[in-house]
C-alpha cells in the first residue's frame, strides 16, 4: 500500500520496483465511475501506443475494470492510505499492481474466495470458472461477486495478494497480477 | 410495438432490438447497476414474446464487459434461446476483432454459459 504524504514518496516506491522497467500508468487516490472509465481508456491507449497485442489489451482492460469497480464499490476513506493502480511492463510480462483499504468483513470474504480459487487444480479451472458464472446470482445492487474470479481466470492464475492490518477493523489489500502472454510488439 | 434503441455512453453499449427479430448489442458495458440499465430490454422482451417472429438473429460485438454485465447479457441470451422451444429459428453471432484472442475466448465462454451454439465472426 502506498502512503499519501508526498508524490515523491509514491514515485519512489514505484521506481524502486525491480519487476517493472516501463511504467505505463499510475492512478492514485479516490475513484468514481468517471475516473474508472477514463483510466481504462487511458490504459488501452497506452498499450496500443506501445503496440501490445490486441488480445493482451482486452485482457488487461477486463482485469483493470474489475479491480477499479471493486475499489469504487468498496473503498474506504482514509487519511493515510489511498487506493492505487499501477500498470507496467518488463521484458515480456505486463504487471498490474493495485490496492485499497478493506474492512474486516471484506477481508474474510476476499481471503475465502481467493484461497478457494487457489485450491482448484489448473486443469479444472476453466470449468470451475464457467460453472461459477452459470450459477451466479446477482445481488439487488447488481453485483455478481465474480470480479476476483475474473481477474484470476484472465491472468491465467498469475495473481498474488497480501492483506496487512492497519487498525483492528481496517486492512490494506494489495494485488499483484502478471500477464505473461507474449508481449512482442505487432509489426 | 416499437423497436428498442438504447444509445451508447462511455460506460454502456448500443442496444438495438427490432421487432423483425434483428438484435444487436455492441460496445462496452461497465454500468454500475445492471438492473436499472438493462431493465428496458427485459420489459421490451416481455411484449416482444407475445408475438414472436419466425427468425431471430442477434449480434454481440463487445469491446469488454464487467462481470455483472456478462451475467445479465447471458440472462438475455438464455431468454432468446428459450424461444427456440416455440419454433423460433435463433442465430447468435459473436463478432470480434480477428487478432483479439481474448474476446474470442470470451465468446466461447458465453456460448458455454447459455448452452447454445454461436457463430463466430472475425472482423
Amino acid at each position: 500500500m502506498i502512503e499519501k504524504p508526498v508524490i515523491e514518496d509514491i514515485l519512489g516506491v514505484i521506481v524502486s520496483n525491480e519487476r517493472i522497467s516501463d511504467y505505463l500508468l499510475v492512478v492514485y487516490g479516490p475513484l468514481n465511475q468517471d475516473v474508472l472509465v477514463s483510466t481504462i481508456r487511458l490504459a488501452e491507449s497506452k498499450l496500443k501506443l506501445q503496440q501490445f497485442p490486441q488480445g493482451l489489451i482486452s485482457k488487461t482492460k477486463a482485469i483493470c475494470a474489475e479491480i477499479l469497480q471493486n475499489i469504487n464499490k468498496h473503498q474506504f476513506k482514509h487519511d493515510t492510505y489511498q487506493p492505487y493502480l499501477v500498470l507496467g511492463s518488463k521484458d515480456h510480462t505486463l504487471f498490474i499492481y493495485a490496492g485499497n483499504i478493506i474492512s474486516e468483513k471484506s477481508k474474510a470474504i476476499i481471503t475465502e474466495k481467493l484461497e478457494n480459487y487457489l485450491s482448484v487444480k489448473e486443469e479444472n479451472f476453466r470449468s470451475f470458472y464457467t460453472n461459477a458464472f452459470k450459477n451466479a446470482v446477482l445481488t439487488e445492487e447488481g453485483n455478481a461477486g465474480l470480479g476476483l474470479l475474473e481477474m484470476f481466470y484472465r491472468s491465467n492464475r498469475n495473481l498474488k495478494y497480501n492483506i496487512n492490518k492497519i487498525t483492528d477493523n481496517l486492512f490494506s489489500f494489495n494485488l499483484n497480477i502478471e500477464l505473461s502472454q507474449q508481449l512482442v510488439p505487432q509489426s | 410495438m416499437n423497436n428498442l434503441r438504447i444509445a451508447p455512453s462511455q460506460e454502456s453499449p448500443t442496444i438495438t432490438f427490432n421487432t423483425d427479430g434483428h438484435f444487436k448489442i455492441e460496445g462496452i458495458s461497465l454500468v454500475p447497476n445492471v438492473h436499472s440499465f438493462y431493465k428496458p430490454v427485459f420489459d421490451w422482451l416481455d411484449e416482444f414474446e407475445k408475438n414472436l417472429p419466425p427468425k431471430i438473429v442477434v449480434e454481440l460485438e463487445f469491446e469488454y464487459l464487467n462481470t455483472a454485465s456478462i451475467h445479465t447479457v447471458v440472462t438475455i441470451i438464455k431468454r432468446l434461446v428459450s424461444y427456440t422451444e416455440k419454433n423460433v429459428d435463433l442465430k447468435v453471432i459473436w463478432c470480434y476483432a480477428a487478432e483479439d484472442d481474448d474476446l474470442l475466448e470470451n465468446g466461447q465462454n458465453f456460448m458455454n454459459y447459455v448452452n447454445f451454439p454461436f457463430e463466430f465472426q472475425a472482423r
